[in-house]
C-alpha cells in the first residue's frame, strides 16, 4: 500500500512539474519582483524589457537615500544581481523585475543601507522579493519586522542560506515568515526538494545553472545566491495563474509540488 | 628555495622549510585533492599595492616558476572578486550567446576555479584557489565549502605564526598591525612580549625576577 502510494505521488509530483513547465510558456499574469542585490545589468539581451523599475541606496552622511537610477542602463556592481534577476526572468516570463541596489562592488552593505532598502520594499508591496543575501544576527530584529509586515501585507520574501553556514545560516532565511532556499544539483531546474522541520526548508537547484553575466554573454552559477531565484521563478509562476494566493497558500503548494519531504 | 627568493617570506616571513609552510603547502594539496583540481595556489594580500601576490602553488610544476610572485588586482576575476567580497567564488567559462557553443574565455585560462579568502575577522589575509582545466569540469556547492575550510585553517595558521613571532621578538605591536586591532589582545601581547623580555634577563637576576612575579601574581589572586 505505501509503495502504491509512493508511487502516485511520484507520479503526482511529475505530473505538477511538467505542468510548472507549461506554465512556464503560456500566458501569464505580470508579477512585479523586487530584486535586492547588486543592481542588474539591464542593457544585457536576457533582460530586456524585464527590467521595470530601478533604484540605488545611497549613503550622504549618516543616512540612507533610494535614488532611482537609469533602468536602461548596467547597475550592477559585480554581477551578482544580473545573475540572479536572469534566473528569474528565464523562469518566469511572466516576471517584471524592480531592482534595488544595496550592495556594493565588496557585495557590503551597511545597517542603515538596509533597512532603508527594506523600506522602500515594503511601500513598492511587490508580491515577490528575492534577497539572495545573508544578512549578519545584528540584523535579526529589523529582518523578524520586515518578514512579518511583509506577510501581512502578501509580499512573499523568498531569501538565501548562508553558503557557508558559519556562524549561522543566515537571515532573513531562517525566519519562518521568509522562505529560505539552500542548493543542490538537480536534473531539472524545475526539481526542487522541501525539509521538514529544517529552518531552511526549501532546496532548488543552484549547481551549475545557466545565468547571464553582466556586461554581456552567458555563464554559470553555483551557490545559494542562484537557488533562490528558482524558488522565486516558482512563486511568480503560481501567482500568474492564481494572483490571489496567499503567501502560506504558495508556501503550502511549493511544499506539495516538491520532489520529497523529509 | 632560500629565504630571500621565497615571497611567502618576505609577505607573510613565514620561511621555507617550516612547520607553518609545510601546513600550508598540505592545505593546498588537501582541497586540491578533495575537490578534483589540477592546481591550487596561495596568493596573500598587499595593501599597498592593492593587490593579491601568488606566494605558493602546488601542483603543475612549470605553475609555480611562472606564478610565483604575479600580482592579481583587487576585484579581478574570481580571485579579485573573492578578496573584495569576502566570500568564496566559482567561476565557470563565460559563452557568448544562449546556445552555450561559443566560449569567452582567453586561451590558458583554467575551466573552472574556486577561488576562497583567507580573513582575520574583516581583515584580508590572502585567497587560496583550486583551478582545473578539464573542459568539463565544474566545482559545485560542497567544493566551494571544502576550499572555505581549507582557507580558514590557512588564516589561523598565518594568524598564530604572527602572534609567536611578535611574543618571540618580544617586539613592541606596530599601530594597526593585525595584533593590534583587539584591546584585549594588545595588553595580553604586551604582558606576553614582557615575560619573554625578563627571561632574556641575566641569569643572576632570575631568581629575583621569578621571586617579583610570583609576589604580583598573590596579590593579584588575593585581590
Amino acid at each position: 500500500m505505501h509503495s502504491v502510494r509512493k508511487t502516485h505521488r511520484a507520479a503526482l509530483i511529475s505530473t505538477l512539474q511538467q505542468e510548472l513547465e507549461r506554465l512556464s510558456a503560456s500566458e501569464l499574469q505580470v508579477v512585479s519582483v523586487c530584486v535586492v542585490d547588486s543592481g542588474i545589468d539591464a542593457s544585457h539581451p536576457a533582460l530586456a524589457g524585464r527590467v521595470s523599475e530601478a533604484y540605488a541606496i545611497h549613503r550622504e552622511g549618516g543616512e540612507a537615500k533610494v535614488v532611482p537610477v537609469d533602468v536602461a542602463a548596467n547597475n550592477d556592481a559585480f554581477g551578482h544581481g544580473t545573475a540572479v534577476a536572469s534566473i528569474i526572468c528565464d523562469l518566469a516570463p511572466n516576471a517584471r523585475i524592480i531592482d534595488v541596489r544595496l550592495l556594493d562592488e565588496r557585495n557590503r552593505s551597511d545597517l542603515t543601507a538596509m533597512k532603508k532598502a527594506l523600506q522602500f520594499v515594503l511601500e513598492k508591496k511587490t508580491r515577490l522579493v528575492n534577497l539572495s543575501l545573508a544578512a549578519p544576527h545584528q540584523m535579526h530584529d529589523p529582518l523578524v519586522r520586515f518578514c512579518e509586515r511583509a506577510y501581512y501585507q502578501d509580499q512573499i520574501v523568498v531569501a538565501a542560506k548562508r553558503n557557508l553556514p558559519i556562524p549561522d545560516a543566515g537571515y532573513p532565511a531562517v525566519l519562518s515568515s521568509c522562505i529560505g532556499v539552500d542548493t543542490q544539483a538537480f536534473a531539472s531546474r524545475f526539481a526542487f526538494k522541501f525539509r521538514k522541520r529544517d529552518s531552511i526548508e526549501f532546496v532548488a537547484m543552484g549547481e551549475d545553472i545557466r545565468a547571464a553575466q553582466s556586461g554581456g554573454g552567458y555563464t554559470t552559477k553555483v551557490g545559494t545566491s542562484f537557488a533562490t531565484p528558482v524558488i522565486t521563478g516558482m512563486c511568480a509562476l503560481l501567482l500568474g495563474v492564481y494572483d490571489d494566493l496567499e503567501s502560506f497558500e504558495v508556501k503550502t503548494i511549493l511544499k506539495a509540488l516538491s520532489l520529497e519531504c523529509r | 628555495m632560500t629565504a630571500a627568493e621565497s615571497p611567502l617570506a618576505s609577505t607573510l616571513g613565514i620561511l621555507p622549510r617550516t612547520s607553518e609552510e609545510t601546513v600550508l603547502r598540505l592545505l593546498l594539496e588537501l582541497g586540491m585533492r578533495v575537490v578534483g583540481a589540477e592546481e591550487a595556489s596561495l596568493l596573500v594580500h598587499e595593501p599597498r599595492e592593492n593587490a593579491l601576490v601568488f606566494v605558493m602553488t602546488i601542483g603543475r610544476h612549470e605553475s609555480e616558476q611562472v606564478l610565483r610572485g604575479q600580482k592579481v588586482p583587487l576585484g579581478r576575476g574570481v580571485t579579485g572578486l573573492a578578496a573584495v567580497t569576502g566570500e568564496v567564488q566559482i567561476g565557470a567559462p563565460t559563452y557568448k550567446d544562449l546556445d552555450y557553443a561559443e566560449r569567452v574565455n582567453e586561451k590558458g585560462e583554467p575551466e573552472a576555479v574556486i577561488a576562497a579568502p583567507m580573513l582575520k575577522g574583516d581583515e584580508l589575509i590572502g585567497v587560496i584557489t583550486a583551478v582545473s582545466f578539464d573542459r568539463a569540469k565544474r566545482f559545485g556547492q560542497k567544493d566551494g565549502e571544502v576550499m572555505m575550510c581549507c582557507a580558514m585553517i590557512a588564516a589561523v595558521v598565518v594568524e598564530q605564526h604572527q602572534r609567536l613571532k611578535a611574543y618571540e621578538n618580544a617586539s613592541p605591536i606596530p599601530s594597526g598591525s593585525p595584533q593590534s586591532r583587539n584591546e584585549s589582545d594588545a595588553t595580553d601581547l604586551e604582558i606576553v612580549s614582557t615575560v619573554s623580555a625578563l627571561m632574556r634577563c641575566p641569569s643572576a637576576k632570575r631568581r629575583q625576577v621569578a621571586a617579583l612575579l610570583s609576589a604580583v601574581q598573590a596579590i593579584i589572586r588575593d585581590a
